[in-house]
């Protein structure tokens, strides 16, 4: 059930004010939320100034967006003007954005209303949820469970039905891995399809801001409102960005639709059955199955976490409690006692040790080895890709290799944890566009996740064989902490 | 002096464009700290820079005025370090890929300086010590610079003296900056080693940030100095950043932690790769400004001195109005007045940089042609200059209004009839040969007419109405 | 395995203190993860680097200049400045 479309014709019908729509959910928001912990921030006055806005133009004009006035939430490592952009970090605690990121300028302008900022893994690094200083944010379907990482407050929010559509950030998974575990929708675009700026950059070459819905739908239409140029982002692309939502038409005979074994090789039994039974769905409806290698997936994680983490540890390199964020309260001897101090304390271990892996990996003595190989095995792997979406449109996987882990899940190992990004990583490395939605229930009844990668700009392809999937095949999911969406 | 002296040049140099480099704030420095600067200045996170057009433009301009190729492809280079004044942690730079190599620069004597490398990359903040306090301003922060860096081809404290006026020189003429050395807009990194001829190249050691030519030359004395007695004594030098004391004019080692970086530089991946057309180049060749050897030899060949073309090119907007006067008007003349009254009205340097004057070159130019005809003697000419700065009007009008018109040919030849009336000792003179006593009724007929009176016209006249009496 | 000195190294580049424990943990950690990465190793490749898409040099911003921030919210997260300047304390404490 699309939200944005229902919610967009009661209120332009004028069978609700937007005003009361948000009221609705803030109150959702308010019985919820203390189980869950999607919401860091509530904004009843921010929400309901915007609401009362939309509800003058609704009254007014013909012809309006499907965003105006349908409320939303944004995970609270985006800006915007004048409010806290905590990355859920003691060292960013008090920090107020001066302006407003690009992507939510542009849902804004549309007529978005924003009900808060959700919980994240501390400055979105992490799977679970689980390492922001606001506590973890809770899975729908189990609150024993993790909503998955970093965008869990996001995933949690929509799934819970707590927030119509949210806009997570996606640096290795982080939309699409939560998507999995809650049952719901995210697309991570092209890499230079959506502006960055105001997004609080983890890896600058795989960051990417995400729309996270409930359908296949939203997710298209969020994505119509968000992308372009923004001569504020050199790295986005000057094209024509076509409407990806008027084009849905579940259409998909002939489609080719690439499997490659590797992804299939790390996910459980009942992941891969799962996927495998939208396999067959595709096939009955016409599309063909195309058998694909990537010589160098094998690579895909080391070279991810190598130029992950060098490229954290120079963004990084700004936190030092001189012009923003945390100061230490410490006495110190000189200025570097101070700023150490001050980093020390404000960031978490995860952060610190991908900053100093990230040290390692570019010093004198080991870039050639790690760094500049890793650069050039990416430009291996995105050739692998492109050889392979010569014989097929996208390629279909497994997006996580099991359903949600519990709360107090704790990998034996760190690279235990990263074997999970197995199926996710590699488009943030190859900069591709990949959509994870739900293909079914585990026996437990906790969601499972199937994702489609194309090649660039290829978002409407996979909308809209996603779209083909969710409108027959999608499974019965029921948070047990959800609501209905009769209003 | 038994030891060669080894010496390059890392050259600092603020571009004059309006925004910084990465973001839309102005380059002008307000007056007040942080008065101009945004969220990129000071590296608010989620922030993404955004590279200026018109920095591309200069680094070219600065590369082809010194004969460099100019890279087709560029890129920037994070380079990381930390430091209060530098918020991002990084800067922004081009360490593998600058937009300009091999050039050089030849000095008076045909001597050629090699120039390395031409890149850009951002300035940092300004830090104000004072007391337990640093105070930081960031309005300099991201101000545009490009980096000249020379090979080791200079050989003595004239040469590098020269190479570094010259680089001034070529750099405001092409208007890519005012090279202001003690304004800051100009800093030099100065490598120095010193070898035996013929032997390998020895320990360097680099002074950083000089912006005055004095010092870089006290600077350059006193290492070759160090370095050749640490020699001789057997002392070891080592590769090291030293500082130059202004009290003394001795250099001292930096703490070694600023030896020992490790920038971890690599390409930045918030900036995509740069791509310059033919084109793009094209263009600013046919719009690059003439170069001030170009614009000396020209000088030269209209038969000007040597010193006073230096001195005509020594400011842009001087030799950019003199060559626009000598289109119309007499050289030398011209010349004259500029160096001579024009000068010497403008007083300071300052002015003269900006000779700001309330003249137009055509208008000179018509008052050099004036003279040089014979409509208006030296002197009345110099008379009118000096009016014609204070009030802005052409030479015809002042003449016209006041008395300095030239007296009509008439009238002339009254004053010299009265003239040979009333000198008739020094007209017999002259007729007996004595050609000086000529210069006698000239000085007469010049007091009658206060001036007025051309003086080679009345010579002549008087030369004329002498052999008529006779 | 990282040696001692090269994660002291680290850490005075990163500006980052550990404890004891934490060193250690940490460098048992580094290790895990370097030895994962040690993978990019086995590989071999005739690539070059990865370079990001270009743009032509015409496309860049022209030279207009914008709006800046006002003094007071640009000093505004820092605890207000002094006279329109960031103000650190080079030793003692924080205000």
């Amino acid at each position: 059930m699309s939200n944005i479309l229902y919610y967009s014709t009661l209120l332009r019908t004028g069978k609700i004010s937007s005003s009361e729509l948000t009221k609705i959910y803030l109150e959702r928001i308010e019985k919820l939320n203390p189980k869950l912990n999607a919401y860091i921030k509530i904004l009843p006055e921010y929400a309901i100034a915007q609401a009362k806005k939309c509800d003058e133009i609704l009254s007014k004009e013909e012809k309006v967006s499907p965003l105006t006035g349908v409320p939303m939430a944004l995970k609270d490592n985006l800006s915007v003007l004048g409010l806290n952009t905590t990355c859920c970090s003691k060292m960013l605690e008090n920090f107020k954005s001066t302006f407003t990121a690009t992507a939510v300028t542009k849902l804004f302008d549309k007529g978005a209303v924003m009900l808060g900022k959700t919980n994240l893994d501390e400055f979105a690094m992490g799977s679970y949820c689980n390492t922001g200083i606001y506590g973890p944010a809770r899975n729908p379907y189990d609150l024993g469970k993790s909503p998955g990482g970093s965008s869990g407050g996001n995933a949690s929010a929509v799934s819970a039905g707590i927030a119509p559509y949210t806009l997570g950030t996606d640096t290795g998974g982080s939309t699409r891995q939560p998507a999995s575990y809650c049952g719901i929708v995210a697309l991570k675009p092209t890499y230079g399809s959506v502006s960055r700026y105001g997004l609080l950059t983890l890896a600058s070459s795989f960051d990417q801001i995400a729309p996270m819905t409930s359908t296949v739908t939203d997710c298209a239409i969020v994505y119509d409102a968000i992308c372009g140029h923004d001569p504020e982002d050199m790295m986005t692309f000057k094209r024509n960005y076509e409407p990806t939502y008027p084009k849905l038409s579940g259409e998909i005979k002939g489609l080719r639709i690439g499997i490659s074994d590797d992804f299939f090789a790390t996910s459980s039994t009942e992941t891969n059955d799962s996927v495998m039974k939208a396999v067959d769905f595709y096939v009955s409806k016409g599309a063909e199955i195309v058998k694909v290698k990537l010589p160098h997936i094998k690579y895909a994680l080391p070279i991810y976490y190598i130029l992950g983490c060098a490229e954290i540890s120079s963004n990084f390199g700004r936190f030092d409690g001189i012009r923003y964020g945390y100061k230490t309260s410490l006495p110190y001897k000189d200025v570097d006692d101070m700023i150490t101090k001050t980093r020390t304390e404000g960031l978490g271990m995860d952060i610190k040790r991908r900053i100093m892996l990230g040290i390692y990996f570019l010093s004198k003595q080991n870039y050639k080895e790690y760094f500049q190989k890793a650069s050039m095995m990416r430009n291996e792997l995105i050739g692998d890709f492109s050889n392979a979406f010569n014989t097929c449109d996208l390629i279909l996987s497994p997006t996580s290799p099991t359903s949600a882990v519990s709360l107090d899940f704790t990998p034996e190992t760190i690279v235990e944890k990263y074997y999970a990004d197995a199926c996710v990583a590699p488009a943030n490395l190859c900069g591709l566009p990949a959509l994870a939605l739900p293909c079914g229930l585990d026996k437990n009844g906790m969601p499972l996740g199937m994702q489609l990668m194309g090649p660039n700009f290829s978002e409407g392809t996979l909308f809209n064989a996603g779209y083909a999937f969710e409108r027959e095949c999608s499974p019965e999911l029921n948070p047990t902490t959800g609501v209905n969406y009769d209003i | 002096m038994t030891y060669n002296l080894v010496c390059g040049f890392e050259t600092h140099v603020e571009l004059s464009t309006k925004t910084k480099i990465f973001c839309s704030c102005p380059t002008d420095f307000g007056d007040q700290p942080n008065s101009h600067v945004c969220p990129k200045c000071i590296a608010e996170p989620g922030t993404l820079p955004v590279v200026n057009k018109q920095t591309f433009i200069y680094a070219i301009r600065a590369g082809l005025a010194t004969n460099c190729s100019i890279n087709k492809i560029v890129h920037f280079d994070r380079k990381n370090y930390t430091y209060p004044d530098l918020p991002k942690a990084y800067q922004l730079t081009q360490f593998t890929e600058p937009i300009c190599v091999s050039g050089h620069i030849k000095l008076d004597s045909g001597k050629i300086i090699r120039i390395n490398r031409i890149h850009l990359e951002e300035d940092a903040g300004k830090l104000l010590h004072k007391g337990e306090y640093t105070f930081i301003d960031y309005n300099r922060g991201a101000v545009p610079l490009i980096e000249i860096v020379t090979e080791p081809d200079i050989n003595s404290i004239e040469e590098a003296r020269e190479y570094l006026e010259k680089l001034q020189l070529i750099l405001r003429h092409i208007d890519v900056s005012d090279c202001k050395m003690e304004e800051g807009s100009m800093r030099c990194d100065v490598n120095i080693s010193v070898n035996k001829p013929g032997e390998k190249l020895g320990t360097r050691s680099e002074i950083k940030n000089m912006n005055s030519l004095s010092f870089i030359e006290k600077a350059i004395a006193y290492e070759y100095s160090r370095h050749v007695s640490a020699i001789q004594n057997g002392e070891m030098l080592y590769q090291e950043t030293r500082r130059y004391n202004e009290s003394d004019g001795t250099t001292s080692a930096m703490r070694e932690k600023e030896n020992a970086q490790d920038y971890r530089y690599y390409d930045d991946p918030d900036i995509p790769t740069i791509f310059i057309e033919e084109h793009f180049i094209e263009s600013i060749k046919r719009t690059l400004p003439e170069l001030p050897a170009d614009i000396k030899n020209r000088y030269l060949g209209l038969g000007l001195s040597p010193t006073e073309t230096d001195l005509l090119i020594k400011y842009k907007k001087v030799a950019d109005y003199f060559s626009e006067a000598i289109k119309t008007g007499d050289p030398k003349i011209l010349s004259n007045y500029i160096l001579g009254e024009i000068f010497r009205l403008l007083e300071t340097e300052a002015k003269k940089e900006n000779f700001d004057i309330m003249i137009s070159p055509l208008q000179l130019s018509s008052l050099s042609n004036a003279q040089k005809s014979g409509k208006i003697n030296a002197q009345l000419a110099k008379k009118a200059l000096s009016e014609m700065l204070k009030s802005g009007k052409s030479w015809e009008e002042l003449i016209s209004e006041s008395d300095m018109q030239e007296i009509s040919e008439i009238d002339l030849i009254s004053y010299c009839n009265e003239a040979i009336y009333n000198n008739s000792n020094a007209i017999s003179d002259y007729l007996s040969g004595k050609e000086k006593a000529l210069k006698a009724i000239l000085g007469y007929v010049m007091k009658r007419t206060k001036g007025k009176a051309n003086p080679e016209k009345t010579e002549n006249l008087l030369i004329e109405l002498i052999t008529k009496k006779k | 395995m990282i040696t001692r000195e090269e994660f002291d190294s680290i850490a005075e580049y990163a500006l980052i203190s550990f404890s004891e424990q934490e060193s250690l943990d940490m460098m048992k950690d580094m290790s895990e993860v370097i030895n994962f990465a040690n993978k990019v190793k086995e590989a071999h490749t005739d690539l070059p680097t990865y370079k990001s898409r270009s743009i032509s040099a015409e496309e860049l911003r022209e030279d207009i200049p914008g709006e800046c921030t006002p003094v007071d919210l640009l000093l505004s997260n820092s605890g207000g400045g002094e006279d329109g300047f960031f103000v650190i304390k080079r030793r003692g404490k924080n205000e």
